[in-house]
């Protein structure tokens, strides 16, 4: 391995490998767009005088794609200096993009399927100026690959060590460290999921996929008995609601074997060898079988923890963890065992356990609150249509004592906590889901009173992060300040890097 | 390798400091006119809209009216809760934050600390400009803070001091 990176010089311009030539065709191909270039064949195809003609022209349509990805492959190049990560493109016109190291908020490598003979990756590094990808590297070898992700960490730990040793520094070129990298330390396997887990996290999600695919062939039924090649047995008036009693449970069990089907499908192919490796730049998260993804982040990016379990996974006592980060590349971790979301949590709130004990609850009143809404809306509803459902419309009132069950479930197993450090939140109905905030992260801190909440000395109070708030809703005026207090004082004063 | 200073001592809880009710500055006293009259203009513009196309379309003249009628009483509505909202709203600069108090039905009280600030910038529309008005944008990598209805000069020395205050803060931290 050592030997590999002392071979990688990234300060030079380099390449990308001779088969991006193929993925830069394809995107080009997706830039004309398909339809259009269905529409031209077709045309062609209408006005060729001869097959001879097609076999000339389309072979050199695609030898003109082929030719044109090549001259944006030469065109292409990267490397790193001065602490900046310079792109030069474009075939007609130049192109120079220059991103500083310390705005690189993540570096993600992936693999699909025609890298993997050739041992080549997807590089996609992100700021935290854009909502996607700053910009995307089709396909290079994996040492290069590794070495771009290593220069964006490497970059960031040494800002991160200068920070308080180059205020009292004479000034010179900021772009030199003061000091050398820290030893890199070894990477540590976090999690690893084996086969069998990874099918029990196929089993343990709600199975809904199947939805998508049998509505889309419910709808077209009627075309599609016209090909099975036998008669479907007529239904008649009479036996109608003997069949409706038989289809629909049938139906409702097709549903969920295929949903269980696919979903068993998606998750081995997503999830295939999971694997959490915490880093000396952070955790990385690698996972996939015909195509991999490799995603990168720094501690500090991590904005949110979110830990849930919902009621299959109850059983199976796995739990879901996502670490929110800046940007789109949200570390999504299905499949943990307590141990793993502890060490995992424990990571991502940089040591904090977050706020023990969750003992604080939410007012009451939002049951009375929930209830109220939904007696008004329901109430409406049954008015509207009781003249063309006359006294079916009184049906909808059964919504009324469902909402005063549920809320009242919810309200009652509601959980929330502040610490020094912390804000937490835990809400559970049928399965569980807890948010951790740390306070220095905080951007922005909101406390608002609605007009119900403002009767009865409420509030509800929204902690602010650079990805998704944390919201804590009837909650004593007094308390929503007390938070909001805590929060900016945090922010204000706690030195330690918070993206 | 030096770590950033950091210790995670208790702290006394009394000794935070708290976020002054009292101390909230409020807007200049044209705010509520440039409102209003932003609200008037919208107004009229829905009414020779809605009449000009009721004239063309003689059929069913009523539906362009009736749109616009509604829209006219949207913004009426507006204007009076804009009428009750005015009190409410203020803000308060304090030496680590900015704090936006505003609403009627739903009153809030946002709150940026200045070390979170990206970047600020004023904006002025025409009618603003008439009357020496002006916004201030405090963007953060969270939620933005609109600081509407300041005068223009208060408004530059407030993004002023953002600015300053965000880079200041930011090489102590």
């Amino acid at each position: 391995m050592t030997s590999v990176r002392a071979a990688v010089t990234l300060e030079e311009p380099q390449r990308q490998s001779l088969m991006a030539i193929v993925f830069l065709a394809f995107r080009t191909v997706r830039q004309i767009g398909i339809v259009q270039l269905v529409i031209g064949l077709g045309f062609a195809l209408s006005r060729a005088p001869s097959v001879f003609y097609l076999l000339v022209i389309i072979p050199l349509v695609g030898i003109a794609f082929l030719g044109f990805a090549g001259l944006s492959w030469w065109r292409y190049t990267f490397n790193v200096t001065s602490g900046e990560l310079h792109v030069a493109k474009g075939v007609f016109s130049q192109q120079t993009l220059s991103v500083p190291l310390d705005r690189v908020q993540s570096v993600s490598l992936e693999q699909k399927l025609l890298h993997r003979p050739f041992g080549l990756v997807q590089v996609s590094v992100e700021t935290a100026g854009t909502e996607t990808a700053e910009f995307t590297i089709d396909a290079v070898d994996r040492p290069v690959a590794d070495a771009l992700q290593r220069a964006a960490a490497d970059h960031r730990r040494r800002e991160a060590a200068n920070v308080s040793s180059t205020q009292d520094a004479p000034v010179g070129d900021a772009d030199e460290p003061t000091e050398p990298p820290a030893p890199e330390r070894p990477d540590r396997v976090l999690l690893r999921h084996a086969p069998g887990r990874v099918i029990m996290i196929a089993l343990t999600q709600m199975p809904l996929t199947g939805f998508a695919v049998i509505a889309p062939l419910i709808a077209f039924a009627d075309q599609g008995a016209d090909l099975i090649p036998f008669d479907l047995p007529s239904v008649d008036e009479p036996s109608l609601g003997t069949w409706l009693f038989w289809a629909i449970p049938l139906a409702a069990v097709a549903i969920l074997v295929v949903s269980v089907i696919l979903n068993l499908v998606r998750v081995l192919l997503v999830d295939w060898d999971l694997t959490v490796t915490s880093t000396a730049a952070g955790l990385r998260r690698n996972s996939g079988l015909l195509s991999t993804t490799s995603v990168a982040s720094s501690i500090p990016r991590i904005q949110r923890v979110q830990v849930s379990q919902g009621l299959l996974e109850r059983m199976a006592n796995l739990h879901t963890v996502v670490l929110h980060t800046i940007g789109t590349g949200n570390f999504v971790i299905p499949g943990c065992d307590p141990g793993q979301v502890d060490e995992i949590r424990s990571i991502a709130l940089e040591g904090s356990t977050g706020a023990q004990p969750l003992d604080r609850r939410v007012s009451n009143d939002e049951i009375f609150k929930a209830v109220r809404n939904t007696s008004i809306g329901v109430g409406l509803l049954t008015a509207a249509l009781f003249v063309p459902l006359g006294w079916w419309s009184l049906l909808f009132l059964v919504l009324v004592p469902i909402t005063w069950l549920s809320t009242r479930r919810q309200v009652r197993l509601r959980r929330w906590g502040v610490s020094t450090d912390d804000l937490s939140d835990r809400r559970a109905f049928l399965g569980w889901s807890q948010q951790d905030v740390l306070l220095r992260k905080t951007n922005a801190v909101r406390v608002s009173q609605s007009l119900f909440e403002r009767k009865r000395d409420l509030a509800t109070v929204t902690v602010s992060t650079a990805d998704g708030a944390l919201s804590i809703g009837m909650v004593s005026i007094e308390e929503a300040r007390s938070i909001r207090d805590r929060a900016l004082h945090v922010a204000e004063s706690d030195p330690r890097a918070w993206m | 390798m030096v770590e950033p200073v950091f210790s995670n001592e208790p702290i006394d809880v009394a000794g935070i400091p708290i976020l002054d009710q009292a101390a909230f500055v409020p807007m200049h006293p044209n705010f509520l006119r440039v409102a209003l009259i932003g609200r008037a203009v919208f107004a009229v513009i829905a009414v020779i809209i809605g009449v000009v196309v009721s004239i063309l379309v003689p059929a069913n003249s009523w539906i362009p009216l009736a749109v616009m009628g509604v829209l006219i009483l949207l913004t009426a509505i507006g204007a009076a809760l804009k009428v009750l909202e005015v009190n409410n709203i203020a803000y308060q600069v304090r030496e680590h934050d900015l704090s936006y108090r505003s609403g009627v039905l739903v009153k809030t009280v946002e709150t940026v600390p200045f070390v979170r600030v990206q970047h600020a910038r004023i904006s002025q529309g025409p009618i603003q400009r008439a009357f020496d008005l002006s916004t201030v944008e405090v963007n953060s990598a969270g939620p933005d803070l609109h600081i509407h209805g300041l005068g223009s000069a208060d408004a530059e020395r407030l993004k002023l001091l953002v600015v300053e205050r965000a880079g200041d803060l930011d090489d102590e931290l």
